[in-house]
């Protein structure tokens, strides 16, 4: 493991422990951002695929501490978020991410994410290994102010890497 | 390209295995210690965040501060009354229940908590504790707040944490009975946006402002356990049964410390 893995493997240890705590704080989490997701994208575009996907993977099982879905769920959907992230910004636009390419993937990872989740619930709750959870308790219009708040941190998080250029090497 | 492809099928064995171990029960204790010790290092990042939001608090809530105090204030002197007529009602019902031989109302052992943290995806459905097993924490108890009122029930349970749904989750259930009137019906979590009191007889009467209170038919949660008020009757006369909006007897976002009921 080297220097660099390590100092992202910290990060992404300090943004859980900034969400959580946020989370418990604020209550009404729906205008908490979801740093470890933000991350995970921001990750994507400016790394390589297999990290992007070790990251995701541990920013889901970081995700998973404090999950009420069947385990799993969280890394299921931050692994294809990341994958996703990583596939849109190098084969469909370009790897500097633009305003509307940076609001499309924050956006859309934003709803992709409970969408997973809720898919990879429904399989496990069909194999009788937990109870259902009901579609609506994972898109419900929370989501649409999570999106928002995640769109502003995310212009906060590629404004400070334009001004630290090296966090992004 | 090929170890872009092995490295998918490894994360995806991975992620299968880790499955495994959870279902296994192996798993359970390291997500056990990760939430004690997330709990642990969190200390210093709750501190500030908590400033933050007493600070803009108290800035958005100072228009309704005097209303609210005005309102409040009221509250106390009525309910101040109805304690001390509650109280000599209290005596009285005791002394007549042991001179009938009734059984008296059963106290079980509580056992404090606090919140670690809430779901990240539904803040308002289960909630992470700090007391577990070690603790005699089991799936299934009854959780309150002061006042005796119901907020959750135990869901799962490890070494030294637990999650609770909230009465809000759409897994919660509770047989409850209407103050006054005594009509029986179902209580059922919204998904986390509410609380709908359901399948109450056409031959019942309730009203907005009258209290629901545990029934205690079932078993799992004592009787008497304050859930809430009947904000809203949202079913109309032709329907098989009556349906009601509930107002929950406590903010559940605002939940701090808990009591969990040990039977």
């Amino acid at each position: 493991m080297n220097k660099r893995s390590l100092f992202f493997g910290g990060l992404f240890f300090l943004l859980f422990l900034l969400h959580s705590a946020s989370v418990k704080v604020f209550a009404s989490a729906s205008f908490v951002p979801q740093f470890l997701l933000l991350f995970v994208i921001v990750f994507a575009a400016t790394h390589s695929l297999p990290e992007t996907l070790w990251f995701s993977f541990g920013a889901g099982f970081l995700w998973e501490t404090f999950s009420a879905e069947f385990f799993g769920a969280q890394i299921f959907a931050l692994i294809f978020c990341g994958l996703g992230a990583y596939l849109v910004t190098r084969n469909i636009t370009a790897q500097e991410l633009a305003a509307p390419t940076a609001a499309f993937l924050v956006v859309g990872a934003t709803v992709l994410r409970p969408l997973l989740v809720a898919g990879y619930h429904a399989v496990a709750s069909s194999l009788d290994l937990t109870s259902p959870i009901p579609f609506g308790t994972f898109l419900n219009p929370g989501v649409i102010y999570a999106a928002l708040a995640n769109l502003l941190v995310f212009y906060l998080l590629r404004f400070l890497i334009r001004l630290f250029p090296q966090l992004s090497k | 390209m090929f170890s872009t492809y092995v490295h998918i099928l490894l994360a995806f064995l991975l992620l299968a295995v880790l499955v495994f171990l959870y279902v296994s029960a192996v798993l359970g204790p390291v997500i056990d210690w990760v939430r004690v010790g997330v709990d642990f290092i969190n200390v210093p990042v709750v501190a500030p965040l908590k400033l933050i939001k007493n600070f803009f608090g108290v800035i958005f809530d100072l228009k309704n501060i005097a209303a609210e105090n005005a309102l409040l204030t009221k509250q106390v002197e009525d309910l101040t009354s109805e304690v001390a007529g509650l109280d000599r009602a209290k005596e009285e019902n005791e002394f007549l229940r042991s001179a009938l031989g009734f059984q008296t109302t059963d106290s079980r052992e509580l056992v404090p908590a606090e919140i670690i943290s809430r779901d990240f995806q539904n803040p308002d459905q289960k909630v992470v504790l700090n007391r577990g097993q070690k603790h005699g924490v089991a799936v299934g108890d009854p959780v309150i707040v002061s006042g005796n009122i119901l907020v959750g029930v135990i869901a799962e349970v490890l070494e030294n944490t637990s999650a609770m749904d909230i009465l809000s989750s759409s897994k919660i259930a509770i047989n409850a009975l209407v103050v006054p009137g005594g009509a029986n019906g179902l209580v059922r979590g919204e998904h986390g946006l509410g609380l709908t009191f359901d399948l109450v007889s056409q031959n019942e009467v309730i009203n907005q402002g009258d209290r629901l209170l545990t029934s205690g038919l079932g078993g799992q949660f004592p009787k008497d356990l304050l859930i809430g008020e009947i904000s809203r009757i949202v079913s109309s006369e032709s329907e098989l049964f009556q349906r009601a909006s509930v107002l929950p007897a406590t903010n559940y976002r605002n939940l701090n410390l808990l009591f969990i009921m040990k039977p």
